[in-house]
């Protein structure tokens, strides 16, 4: 009461001096008609007024004061907001083009032969994705099979077939509330289900009662296929996944190392999140190496982002909740395996996905190597509102589909300014690349700014992983040393995977650290020690099998110069089949042996039983600047005495361009064929072209290698895919071959579409005669002579001169 | 009319326009309450009804990640380039692209009924 008498007082006191104010200081009021009136009306409505404009302000700011009123205010006005979007943009650019300048990422080689990244679609997109998801779910319940199969019955479907038409959510509440209406829908159409018996096929007796009198004979035809409800069913079952993808906060990546997880990620930044106009952030995992003990994710995020402490995480969430084009935060982080403290950050990363899944605001997209998530992350799959995928699991197909892959090798070159047209690498070797994407990639990092061939149609490996490991070497400190290190580690134990990187001396294991980042010369596993209850350890691979040998026939070469004997005692034991690398090692030693024409070492392991085969198949696998005339020699012989003539022969006859082959080609086959004798010629070589398991017709049948070569020469020569120089050579190749039998010549008479080569006695003869339409007669003409001169063989010289009168009318030497 | 296989169930349908079942059991001349006619309208429902149309998916969810619906087309879906040649860029933009995806109902190669399938759809779509 005391203080509504004091109020009273009060408003009558201030009333009374506005009054005595408005007389002294303006006189004129009293010259006023009704002045006293008028003022005293005027007064009161400007307190009135005054004291509304008081209630609703205070009203406003306190009703505003849960919406961040004040921090509403800064978005507004204020610069810091414009400053924290300008930093994420920039970081996450910065971030991703470290990737690719790294490597890890290439960019645009990206094909979806898994289904992740429309998942990972959904998950960045609900409220688009949702009538997307009712969609297609719709059109592939109503094209199941046994839907189908119902329909042509006229079964009545009745509901089971309506189409639902969801409105578009605009928020997390609607988009609830149409998952939980369509769910609804979806349980009404599982029961379709209940009208086919557990397992058997058909229909319920109480159901079949529905089909039409007038189909049930159809029925009775159909009856076995209605048990095929499997599209039914995986289309409700993946629905159930998409949906939960849809309101999931986290979601988490998993693959074997190289399998393109970091691709994944960069790609979905650059290529969707980006390119829409979404804030995301892109961390690799080693930017939380030196996370402090009591920091925490989101402190570690804005120390990496802004260097310093002035800005909080809570300030990221403000700035997507205040703009309305935003709505959600996306962190992105690549490869969770990389940390170089496990546990600590296993432990870090679990209580950061926890607060943030209370954060409406923000989505957490993670990749991790699958064992390493298995081990060491297992804690985070209890974790709630998460999508775990693995994309070895969801993979259509290993391979690049047909179409993209010309593309993808073309995108691959672009990326390492490989400036080989692509029309110019073979078929085989396109095709090579395709199935080794890691060969492709070393190739490319190999030759990145180095000469390139015009024309790719060998790949000489033991060329390709040197030019690379000297690559490396320029890129990543001390690589040389720690990878020598490990692979002497390696030879001395006899022990060439799963290396245990506590072998090594700490700063060897952090150089490790370094090389496995790049995860393509080493990369670091999980083991588990199977005698040891709790054990598992850390240990180092060699990602390419075939590098590992590589590196190690080069530390035997070097051992070679300063202790033969121990270099000896390495060949021996690494060369018996029993060894696991010794396909490898033996076929580099060869490779090492004939690039450095270390004589003396090729002299002691030309008395292995694999020696041959190594050698015949290296030579071919050797650029030509380092073949000499000891090599060929070695060749000659063992076409002649050893048991891969058929690979020689094939070899050489391949090199039939001798511009572009200069030194190991078609005319070391000449030469051979020419010093033979009839006897030789008839028997032997014979022989070797009467190989039939390898070689196939058109319709995939066996065929003789003398049939088999004839059809692809005369290929060759029609299609005018030859030059003229190589044309000669192949006529001089049929040439010389023309009384070679094809053995199987009787026996294909009675068989039913075989070639018409396959049926001749003599096929380099006929081909040679049939090739006269096809190539210029002084092409053919000259081949002949050339082969007519050099040959000892009178019969063949004989059968020759023939054929030149046969196709000239008249001739004479 | 333009097709491309897909795999065993699915295939890949450009059309000019999209017709109504009327069209259809006009332009296949079947009498009405005959297979024949049930027939057409179950290619009627796979093609028209339950088909996916990817223009329409590519324009409300792809636009932004692809430059082009033949971009969207080649590498969700595996149709070369050269599929688009013959194809205006006005009839790429007005055209429907279906995704049908259907057990029964195919325009492979290797059939009589796949011929008698294609030749009904080319008509359809007014092709000469």
């Amino acid at each position: 009461m005391k203080q509504t008498i004091r109020f009273f007082i009060f408003v009558v006191l201030i009333f009374f001096l506005v009054f005595l104010g408005s007389i002294v200081f303006f006189p004129p009021w009293l010259e006023q008609n009704n002045w006293f009136k008028t003022l005293t009306l005027l007064i009161i409505a400007g307190g009135l007024i005054f004291v509304v404009e008081e209630l609703l302000l205070g009203g406003l700011s306190k009703f505003l004061e849960g919406l961040d009123f004040q921090e509403r205010m800064v978005y507004s006005f204020g610069k810091k907001y414009q400053k924290i979007s300008e930093q994420i943009d920039e970081f996450t650019r910065q971030e991703i083009n470290k990737e690719k300048k790294s490597n890890k990422y290439i960019p645009n080689i990206f094909v979806e032969v898994s289904d992740i990244k429309e998942k990972l679609r959904y998950f960045c997109e609900p409220y688009l994705f949702f009538e997307k998801i009712v969609e297609q779910t719709e059109a592939n319940l109503n094209n199941a099979y046994v839907v189908n199969l119902l329909r042509t019955l006229d079964y009545p479907l009745g509901d089971y077939t309506k189409q639902h038409h969801p409105k578009k959510p605009k928020d997390k509440n609607s988009l609830k509330s149409e998952i939980d209406k369509y769910l609804d829908v979806i349980k009404e159409k599982e029961k379709f289900l209940n009208i086919f018996p557990d397992h058997d096929a058909g229909l319920k007796p109480e159901y079949k009662e529905k089909i039409p009198e007038n189909k049930i004979h159809k029925y009775e035809y159909i009856y076995s296929n209605l048990q095929f409800t499997g599209s039914y069913r995986w289309a409700i079952s993946d629905l159930y996944e998409d949906l939960k993808t849809l309101q999931n906060k986290i979601f988490l990546i998993k693959s074997e190392a190289g399998h393109g997880k970091t691709n994944l990620l960069c790609d979905l930044a650059e290529n969707y999140l980006i390119k829409k106009d979404k804030t995301c952030l892109y961390f690799s995992t080693r930017q939380f190496n030196d996370i402090g003990e009591n920091e925490t994710i989101e402190e570690k995020i804005i120390k990496i982002l802004f260097g310093t402490n002035k800005y909080t995480f809570d300030d990221l969430i403000s700035f997507v909740k205040f703009d309305k084009t935003k709505r959600t935060l996306f962190v992105l982080i690549d490869g969770l395996n990389e940390h170089r403290n496990l546990s600590v950050f296993s432990q870090k990363i679990e209580q950061f996905l926890q607060r943030c899944t209370f954060i409406d605001e923000l989505k957490i997209i993670l990749t991790c190597r699958s064992e390493y998530f298995d081990e060491r992350f297992g804690n985070l799959i209890s974790l709630e509102k998460m999508s775990v995928m693995d994309i070895d699991k969801r993979r259509f197909d290993e391979r690049i589909p047909q179409v993209h892959r010309k593309f993808l090798i073309s995108k691959y070159f672009d990326h390492f300014n490989i400036r080989i047209n692509l029309d110019h690498v073979s078929e085989q070797i396109q095709q090579q690349f395709d199935e080794d994407k890691l060969l492709l990639r070393i190739f490319c990092e190999a030759y990145d700014g180095k000469p390139q061939p015009d024309f790719l149609e060998d790949l000489y490996r033991l060329e390709i992983f040197h030019k690379y490991f000297k690559v490396k070497q320029a890129t990543i400190p001390d690589l040389k040393n720690t990878v020598e290190v490990v692979v002497t580690w390696a030879i001395n134990n006899q022990h060439f995977s799963d290396i245990p990187i506590d072998s090594f001396e700490s700063g060897v294991q952090l150089r490790l650290d370094d090389i496995a980042y790049e995860n393509i010369i080493v990369r670091k596993d999980i083991k588990k020690k199977e005698d040891v209850a709790f054990g598992e350890g850390e240990v180092v691979n060699f990602v390419y099998d075939e590098f590992r040998d590589f590196l190690i026939a080069s530390k035997i070469l070097l051992i070679w110069d300063t202790e033969q004997e121990s270099s000896k005692n390495l060949i021996n034991t690494f060369s018996d089949p029993v060894c696991r690398i010794s396909e490898g090692v033996t076929k580099y030693l060869c490779l090492w042996t004939i690039k450095n024409h270390n004589y003396e070492l090729l002299d002691y392991i030309s008395d292995f039983h694999w020696f041959e085969s190594k050698f015949v198949n290296s030579i071919f696998d050797t650029p030509e600047d380092y073949i000499n005339e000891k090599e060929i020699s070695l060749l000659k012989n063992f076409f002649l005495n050893g048991n891969y003539a058929v690979n020689i022969l094939r070899n050489l006859s391949y090199r039939n361009d001798t511009v572009k082959y200069s030194i190991l080609n078609i005319n070391i086959l000449f030469d051979i064929i020419y010093g033979l004798s009839e006897k030789e010629y008839f028997g032997y070589l014979t022989k070797i072209f009467n190989t039939t398991d390898i070689y196939r017709d058109f319709d995939f049948r066996s065929i003789s290698m003398i049939s088999f070569l004839s059809i692809k020469i005369q290929e060759a020569i029609v299609n005018k895919s030859s030059n003229q120089g190589k044309i000669k050579n192949l006529l001089k190749f049929l040439a010389i071959l023309v009384l070679v039998e094809n053995k199987n010549f009787l026996k294909s008479h009675y068989s039913v579409n075989i070639h018409y080569l396959e049926e001749e006695r003599f096929p380099a003869l006929m081909v040679l005669r049939e090739l006269r339409e096809d190539v210029e007669f002084e092409v053919l003409r000259s081949a002949l002579t050339d082969v007519i001169k050099n040959f000892k063989i009178k019969i063949v010289k004989q059968e020759l001169i023939n054929l030149l009168e046969f196709l000239e009318g008249t001739y004479e030497i | 009319m333009k097709y491309k296989n897909l795999s065993y169930s699915k295939f890949f349908l450009y059309l000019k326009k999209l017709s109504t079942e009327k069209d259809l059991l006009e332009i296949a001349g079947v009498h009405p309450d005959t297979y024949a006619s049930s027939f057409v309208k179950e290619l009627y429902q796979a093609i028209f009804v339950n088909s996916r149309n990817l223009n329409n998916e590519y324009q409300k969810y792809y636009a932004c990640e692809y430059d082009t619906v033949e971009d969207f087309l080649f590498w969700r879906y595996g149709v070369e380039k050269e599929f688009f040649e013959g194809i205006s860029k006005d009839k790429t933009a007005s055209g429907f692209f279906l995704l049908v995806n259907n057990d029964k109902i195919t325009v492979g190669e290797n059939d009589e009924m796949n011929a008698s399938v294609r030749d009904l759809l080319s008509k359809l779509d007014g092709d000469t």
